[in-house]
């Protein structure tokens, strides 16, 4: 068993779990909220890999799933148009505008 | 002239609005690593599945803004639509255009159905994932009545195109039940004026020269079974006499003489004795003079479960098998013999174009009801073939209802389609939602199902996902790498 302690202000519980979600297939977890932060406890599966690769696996999978929240939270507004538009047959996206200006 | 100019202003935008000035925004992307053991390159891909490979570094540059207008990277991600910026600022709506395109064959809905004419058999498979019963009872053939309305229920679909697959038991042993359904659908189809094809899926080895006259007379066409050379399709497929492979063979041969070459197609099934005879497998295909191979994996159904044949071998092991095979089609490729793998072809064709494929295991949503439905020899319909498999062994989760008690909306609309249908669905699904191959992939929820006893399955447990991660992953790799391999992978296009 290993113990990871996370910030809680740079990751979401959301990120947190996605990412332990991820890994299940190495090892299952645990998420407390302690006043240091996010405690995670990992426990490698049986003929599985060491705490050391469970560990390793885990922070791989987190700085991943901060990256996917953040791309996630930049592009909410353009996927809901595209996917709004591709299935509309209204005019409502003035044709003249074509799209919305990169900020 | 002056007098022309405050028009002509108006008509173009100053020049600093087409600058980029470094500013670009981001499209819609999900991101996967390039390979399974490092994570060193990333595989980014757009709604719509136009992709790039980046590195570790270049991925977080391009998320924090950081990508300079001027470098290689940004304008390839600006070419595959993955950021656009003042130059491309119409990129959204050609990307709504495309998805648009992408998803138009599910307003089509169903395209396949498939008529298991009779369950009986003369071969006794291990692996027979229908569970086949011997050939002399009557009771495992369907009626003409249940075959009259599911010809009925087949031509209200809204598709254009209908394909009518007649599967078995061995098809041919009721072949007077092709015939009537032959008939009645094209008597059916004077109204409907679809574009209708038949293929019947049988192992030839009953197949008398009037049955080929007709195939030939009625533009059906024949797939059969072809698992590889002689021993290892007789071991694969055992009968009496231990002569499937020669009867196959000469099936084949009467087959193509009757009806034309191209018009009969084959299929081999792995099995755990074909695991390292791929090169064999595909020297049998190119012996008998066929172009195409489908490197199928077993599914996990009917008595592949009950005689653990599936257990047998994992994904990686397959992946293994998949991936000898395609260097040694390319191989024959290089030499001048052109032979494509099916599978990296539908997987290709959904990689590199905007186009739709019908396979029904890689659709999202899944493909089980919508894009392929099967009536049983009992007049029960079931949502997939893995379905009505699955209920042979006893699991009847996947059937919709009875051609003869219940109406087409009743089945189509049924909790046993629908519930499986909105619970698999990738794009909301964990880890499929965020995965870069999501626009090439699907959902398979019998396959789930059946492994995992849930619809949508957990991905890091699943074969399915492990299988068709590392396809996608080896098939970029192979494009990425360009060169003569690349070239006689894109024609194999569908």
């Amino acid at each position: 068993m290993v113990r990871i302690t996370l910030q809680e202000k740079l990751y979401s519980r959301e990120t947190v779990e996605m990412s332990l979600y991820r890994i299940a297939g190495k090892c299952s977890g645990e998420i407390r909220s302690t006043p240091e932060g996010w405690e995670v406890e990992l426990h490698p599966l049986d003929k599985g890999p060491t705490d050391e690769e469970c560990a390793h696996a885990f922070r791989t999978e987190l700085v991943d799933q901060s990256l996917r929240e953040q791309i996630g939270a930049k592009t909410e507004h353009v996927k809901t148009l595209i996917l709004s538009n591709a299935f509309s047959k209204t005019t409502l996206i003035p044709q003249d505008e074509c799209a919305s200006t990169p900020t | 002239m002056n007098a022309l100019l405050p028009q002509l202003n108006r008509a173009f935008k100053p020049v600093e609005e087409f600058g980029t000035e470094g500013r670009y925004s981001l499209l819609p992307f999900n991101f996967s690593p390039a390979d399974s053991q490092t994570r060193d390159w990333y595989v980014v891909a757009n709604l719509c599945g136009d992709y790039a490979v980046i590195t570790r570094t270049d991925l977080e540059r391009l998320v924090d803004g950081r990508l300079d207008p001027n470098e290689d990277t940004y304008r390839l991600l600006r070419r595959k639509q993955i950021l656009y910026d003042n130059l491309t600022r119409c990129t959204p709506t050609l990307l709504s255009a495309k998805y648009r395109t992408r998803a138009q064959q599910l307003a089509n809905f169903t395209g396949l159905f498939m008529f298991v004419v009779t369950l009986r058999c003369n071969h006794v498979c291990p692996y027979c994932q229908v569970s086949r019963v011997s050939e002399d009872r009557d009771a495992f053939d369907m009626t003409e009545e249940m075959a009259s309305r599911a010809v009925e229920f087949t031509f209200k679909t809204p598709s254009p195109s209908v394909k009518i697959e007649f599967q078995g038991g061995e098809t041919m042993l009721n072949f007077p039940l092709i015939q009537f359904i032959v008939e009645r659908a094209k008597e059916e189809n004077r109204k409907w004026n679809k574009n209708l094809q038949f293929v019947i899926a049988t192992n030839l080895s009953v197949a008398t020269g009037e049955i080929l006259d007709y195939c030939a007379e009625e533009d059906i066409l024949i797939s059969t079974s072809l698992d590889g050379p002689a021993d290892l399709h007789n071991s694969n497929r055992p009968k009496r006499g231990n002569n499937s492979y020669e009867l196959t063979i000469e099936g084949i041969t009467r087959a193509r003489e009757k009806i034309g070459f191209h018009r009969v197609g084959a299929l081999m099934t792995t099995t755990e004795r074909s695991l390292g005879r791929v090169r064999d497998i595909v020297d049998t295909y190119v012996e008998h003079g066929f172009h195409s191979i489908f490197l199928r994996p077993l599914s996990p159904f009917g008595d592949a479960v009950k005689t653990r044949a599936f257990d047998k071998y994992d994904a990686q092991k397959w992946i293994e098998f998949y991936k000898e095979g395609v260097e040694y089609i390319l191989e024959i490729n290089r030499g001048g013999y052109p032979l494509t793998e099916a599978y990296s072809s539908i997987i290709l064709t959904k990689i590199l174009t905007n186009q739709a494929t019908r396979f029904v295991n890689l659709q999202s949503p899944a493909g089980i009801g919508i894009a392929g439905i099967i009536f049983n020899y009992d007049g029960d319909v079931y949502a997939s073939d893995e379905g009505r498999m699955a209920a042979e062994r006893g699991d009847k989760t996947f059937r919709l209802g009875n051609v003869i008690a219940n109406s087409y909306e009743e089945i189509m609309l049924s909790d046993n389609l629908l519930n499986p249908l909105v619970a698999s669905l990738p794009e909301a699904a964990p880890m499929c939602s965020e995965c870069a191959f999501l626009p090439y992939c699907g959902a398979d929820p019998d396959y789930h199902h059946a492994t995992q006893r849930d619809f949508l399955g957990h991905k890091a447990f699943s074969g399915f996902c492990t299988k068709n991660t590392e396809v996608f992953r080896y098939l970029i790799g192979k494009i990425e790498a360009g060169g003569e391999d690349a070239e006689i992978m894109r024609a194999w296009l569908r």
